[in-house]
C-alpha cells in the first residue's frame, strides 16, 4: 500500500507519467483484465478509496453495469445499477466528466456506503456517443488539482476502444452462434464443396441422411450418391456456378439412408481472392413429397392420355373395321363366285381352284380378325358415378395448369356453384374436357394473337340440363372445317388423329348429352350438355 | 310368270357391286347394280319381280331410308340389308321395317345365296297371291247383288231352300243364280269355291 501511495504522488504530479505507468501495466491486458488494470491503477494514481468501469447497457442509457469494481484495496462484485438519481447519471447523459468535489452525501445515498466526493468520466464510442464511465469516489475531498483532466481522456478513449472491441466481438460471437446453431440444427443440408466438387465440410442433417461418421466425415465427391441419371444435371449445375451469377439450382435422386430421396440444392460458388479456385456452399432441401405429388399429377395425366388413345382405339378400330371390310367382301366375293364358275369348268386345273379357296379363306380370316379386334375394344365398361362438373372440370384444369402456365395461356372459369349433380363416367367426362381444353389450347398455339385465354363456363341449360363450354381466342372454325370435325379421321393439324372430337362426341351421346360447336363471332366455342339427376321425388326439374 | 325374277344391288362400293352380281349370276339370277337408292329409285318399276340387296351405310340416302321409301309402293321387294358397320340397332330398325334379313360384311357367298333365294321365293310367292287376289277380285265384281246374296248364303253354308226362303225366291231361282256364281267365279266345286272366297276374304297380301 506505501509503495503504491508513492507511486501515486508521481503520478499526480507528473500526468504524463502516469500516462505511461499505466499503459505499460495495460497495455498487454484486453478485455476484462484491462478494465482491471486500468480500474486500480488509476485509484492508486489519484489516491481514491474507491473506481469502476461501467457500460451502457440499454440506448438511450438508464442503466449501466459495472466491468470492474476496486473499493478498499481489492475489487469487489461487479453490480448493474440504473443512473437516476446517482451522480453518474450526469455524466452519461451530458457526456461531460464531472467533479464533486465535497459533501457527495448531502447530494446523493450510495448504495455502497456513504461517500464524500465524485469524479466521473464518460466513455465514448467512436462516433462519440456514451456507451460508459468511469467514476471514482473517497472519503475526503477530492481537489481539482488531483484530477489530470488530458490524461483521464486518454484513458476514457483507451477503455472506449476496448469497450467497442468487445462488443463487436460479443456480437460476432453470438452471430456465430446464431450461425453455428442454424448450420447445426437447421433440417436443410448444408455442405461446403471444394472446387473439385469434394465435400468439405456438411452439416448434422447432411452427414445424418448420408450416413457418415459424425466426427470424421469421409471426404468424398458431392456426386457420390447422385442417382446415376441425373449425374448430367447435377454436373451441369456446378458448371454453370463458374459464371455469373454464380448461383445455380438442381434436383437429383440421392442414395441416402433413408433410401432414394428427391433433393433440391441451392448452390452458391463463394469467389476467393484472385488466383484461388472458388469454394461451393450448398443447401440442400428434402423434396421427396413434392415430387411424388407431381409424379402422382403426370402419371394421372398419362392415363387419362392412356384412356383417351383406347377409346381412340375403339373409334379408330371400329372405323377401321368397317373401311376394310369394303375390300375384303369384294375379295372373298370375288373368289368364292370364281370358285363357283369354275366349279363345272373341268379345265381349270386344281392349283387355280386352290388359290381361289385360299384367298377367300384368308379374307375371312381377316374379317374375323377384325371382327374380334372390334368387340374387343368395344367392351370398355362404363362406369357411372354421381359427380360434380365443377370438380371434374377443376381436376383436368389441374392436370394442365403447368402446361397452360408454360404456354403462357390465361384459363378463366365462370362457374355457376352450386350445380345439380350428374350421374356420369367421370373418367369419360373428363377426357371430354380434357381434349377441349387441349384442342382449344393448340389453336391458341397456332395462331400469333397477343390474347391467349381459355374461358370455361358451366351452368343450368335447358329444363334438365347442365351444360359446359370451352371457348377460346383462337382462329375459330371456318364454316367449310365446321362441317367436319366430329367426323373420326378429319384434321387439320400435321400430326392431328382427328378422332378427339368423334369421342367426345359419342362419350356425350352415350351420356345422353349432346356435344356442338357453337358458332361464334371470334374463336370457337364447344359446349356439351349433360341431363340433371332426377332430383330425389321431385321428378321434375 | 311374266318376268323373270331380279336381284338388285346397291351398294356405293363398285367392287363389292361388282362381286356380288358375279356371284349371284353364277346361280343363273339376272342381276342389276345401282352406285345409290336414289339412282335406284329412279328405275324401279314395281311391276319387276326380285328382290333387294342393300347396303346400310351410303353417301346421300341410307338403305334404311330406301327402305322406308319403298315401303310406300304396292309391291315391296324383299330387302336383304347388308352392312359394313354392323351395328344391331340399325339391323333391329331394318327388321322391323320388313326386311328379310341382315347380313354383316364379309359374308359367305353361300349365306348371302340362300337369303337370296328365299326373298325371289318370297317375291314370287306374293306376286302369286297378288295375282290370284285381283283375279278372284275382278270376278266377284261381275256378279250381280242378287248373285252375291246368294254367294253369302252357300258360303255360310245354308241349303238352297233356306236361302230361297231368306231371299223371298223360289229354290229354283237359288239354284239358277248359283250355277251363275260358280261359272263367274270359274269353280270346279263347291270345296274350290269356298277356298277362292277365303283368299278373297283374307286381307291383301300386297
Ligand atoms: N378450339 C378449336 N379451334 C379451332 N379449330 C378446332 C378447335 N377444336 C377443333 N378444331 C378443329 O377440328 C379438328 C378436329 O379436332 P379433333 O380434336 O377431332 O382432332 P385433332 O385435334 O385434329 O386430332 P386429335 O385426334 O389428336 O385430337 C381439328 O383438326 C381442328 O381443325
Ligand atoms: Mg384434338
Amino acid at each position: 500500500m506505501n509503495t503504491e501511495t508513492a507511486s501515486d504522488e508521481s503520478a499526480r504530479l507528473n500526468p504524463e507519467r502516469l500516462l505511461y505507468h499505466i499503459a505499460a501495466t495495460t497495455s498487454l491486458e484486453t478485455g476484462g483484465e484491462f478494465f482491471r488494470a486500468l480500474i486500480r491503477q488509476l485509484a492508486l494514481a489519484i489516491n481514491v478509496r474507491c473506481s469502476f468501469i461501467t457500460e451502457c447497457l440499454d440506448d438511450p442509457p438508464s442503466e449501466v453495469r459495472t466491468l470492474a469494481y476496486w473499493d478498499h484495496g481489492e475489487f469487489v462484485d461487479n453490480l448493474r445499477y440504473e443512473l437516476a438519481g446517482t451522480p453518474c447519471e450526469q455524466v452519461i447523459q451530458e457526456g461531460h466528466a464531472s467533479l464533486i468535489s465535497e459533501k457527495l452525501g448531502e447530494r446523493y445515498a450510495c448504495e455502497r456506503g456513504v461517500a464524500e466526493s465524485y469524479f466521473g468520466v464518460p466513455i465514448h464510442d467512436a462516433n462519440r456517443k456514451v456507451i460508459g464511465h468511469m467514476a471514482f469516489l473517497d472519503d475526503k475531498p477530492l481537489p481539482d488539482d488531483r484530477l489530470a483532466h488530458a490524461a483521464f481522456d486518454i484513458f476514457a478513449a483507451r477503455a472506449g476502444a476496448e469497450l467497442q472491441r468487445r462488443r463487436i466481438e460479443d456480437a460476432l460471437k453470438a452471430s456465430e452462434e446464431k450461425y453455428r446453431l442454424l448450420v447445426e440444427h437447421q433440417t436443410d443440408m448444408v455442405v461446403q464443396l471444394d472446387a473439385a466438387g469434394q465435400v468439405i465440410f456438411a452439416n448434422p442433417a447432411y452427414r445424418e441422411s448420408f450416413a457418415n461418421e459424425r466426427d470424421a466425415p469421409a471426404r468424398h465427391a458431392f456426386i457420390d450418391g447422385v442417382h446415376l441419371d441425373d449425374r448430367a444435371a447435377t454436373l451441369g449445375a456446378l458448371d454453370t456456378l463458374r459464371h455469373p451469377p454464380y448461383t445455380a439450382r438442381c434436383e437429383h435422386r440421392a442414395r441416402t439412408r433413408h433410401g432414394w430421396l428427391w433433393l433440391a440444392w441451392s448452390l452458391t460458388a463463394v469467389r476467393q481472392a484472385a488466383g484461388r479456385s472458388a469454394e461451393i456452399i450448398g443447401v440442400g432441401r428434402d423434396v421427396t413429397e413434392r415430387r411424388r405429388a407431381e409424379e402422382r399429377t403426370r402419371q394421372n395425366l398419362q392415363e387419362l392420355a392412356h384412356a383417351a388413345r383406347l377409346s381412340a382405339m375403339g373409334e379408330m378400330a371400329s372405323a377401321l373395321a368397317h373401311e376394310v371390310n369394303q375390300p375384303l367382301t369384294s375379295i372373298l366375293s370375288f373368289s368364292q363366285a370364281c370358285q363357283r364358275h369354275f366349279a363345272i369348268e373341268e379345265h381349270v386345273n386344281d392349283e387355280v381352284r386352290h388359290a381361289l379357296a385360299r384367298i377367300a379363306a384368308n379374307a375371312q380370316r381377316a374379317s374375323d380378325i377384325i371382327r374380334h379386334l372390334r368387340g374387343f375394344v368395344r367392351k370398355t365398361p362404363l362406369t357411372r358415378a354421381t359427380a360434380d362438373i365443377n370438380r371434374l372440370s377443376a381436376a383436368v384444369i389441374d392436370l394442365l395448369e403447368p402446361e397452360l402456365r408454360q404456354q403462357r395461356i390465361a384459363l378463366r372459369q365462370k362457374l355457376e356453384t352450386p350445380l345439380p349433380p350428374v350421374t356420369v363416367d367421370p373418367t369419360q367426362i373428363q377426357q371430354v374436357i380434357f381434349n377441349l381444353i387441349r384442342n382449344s389450347m393448340e389453336a391458341l398455339n397456332d395462331d400469333a394473337t397477343a390474347e391467349r385465354v381459355i374461358l370455361i363456363t358451366t351452368g343450368r341449360h335447358a329444363a334438365g340440363q347442365l351444360a359446359l363450354a370451352v371457348h377460346d381466342t383462337g382462329p375459330g372454325l371456318s364454316p367449310h372445317t365446321a362441317e367436319r370435325i366430329f367426323d373420326p379421321f378429319f384434321s387439320t393439324k400435321q400430326d392431328g388423329l382427328g378422332i378427339g372430337l368423334a369421342i367426345c362426341r359419342s362419350i356425350i351421346e352415350s351420356h345422353g348429352g349432346q356435344l356442338d360447336a357453337v358458332p361464334q363471332s371470334s374463336g370457337a366455342l364447344f359446349r356439351f350438355t349433360l341431363p340433371v339427376m332426377e332430383e330425389g321425388g321431385r321428378g321434375e326439374t | 310368270m311374266k318376268h323373270k325374277s331380279t336381284v338388285f344391288v346397291v351398294d356405293d362400293e363398285p367392287d363389292v357391286r361388282a362381286a356380288l352380281a358375279m356371284l349371284i349370276k353364277s346361280i343363273g339370277l339376272d342381276v342389276e347394280c345401282y352406285a345409290s337408292p336414289q339412282d335406284f329409285l329412279d328405275n324401279y318399276r314395281a311391276e319387276r319381280p326380285g328382290c333387294l340387296v342393300l347396303d346400310v351405310r351410303m353417301p346421300g340416302m341410307s338403305g334404311l331410308e330406301l327402305q322406308e321409301r319403298l315401303g310406300a309402293f304396292e309391291d315391296t321387294p324383299p330387302i336383304i340389308m347388308i352392312s359394313g358397320h354392323g351395328e344391331i340397332p340399325t339391323a333391329v330398325r331394318a327388321i322391323q321395317n320388313g326386311a328379310i334379313d341382315f347380313l354383316q360384311k364379309p359374308f359367305s357367298d353361300q349365306a348371302l345365296l340362300d337369303r337370296v333365294q328365299q326373298a325371289i321365293m318370297l317375291d314370287a310367292a306374293r306376286r302369286r297371291d297378288q295375282q290370284e287376289y285381283r283375279e278372284l277380285r275382278r270376278r266377284y265384281t261381275r256378279l250381280t247383288p242378287r248373285e252375291r246374296e246368294v254367294l253369302q248364303g252357300v258360303v255360310e253354308g245354308k241349303i238352297n231352300k233356306v236361302i230361297a226362303a231368306q231371299l223371298k225366291v223360289s229354290t229354283r231361282t237359288v239354284e239358277i243364280h248359283r250355277a251363275r256364281v260358280m261359272e263367274k267365279m270359274q269353280a270346279a266345286s263347291l270345296s274350290n269355291l269356298m277356298r277362292l272366297i277365303s283368299v278373297l276374304n283374307t286381307p291383301s297380301p300386297h
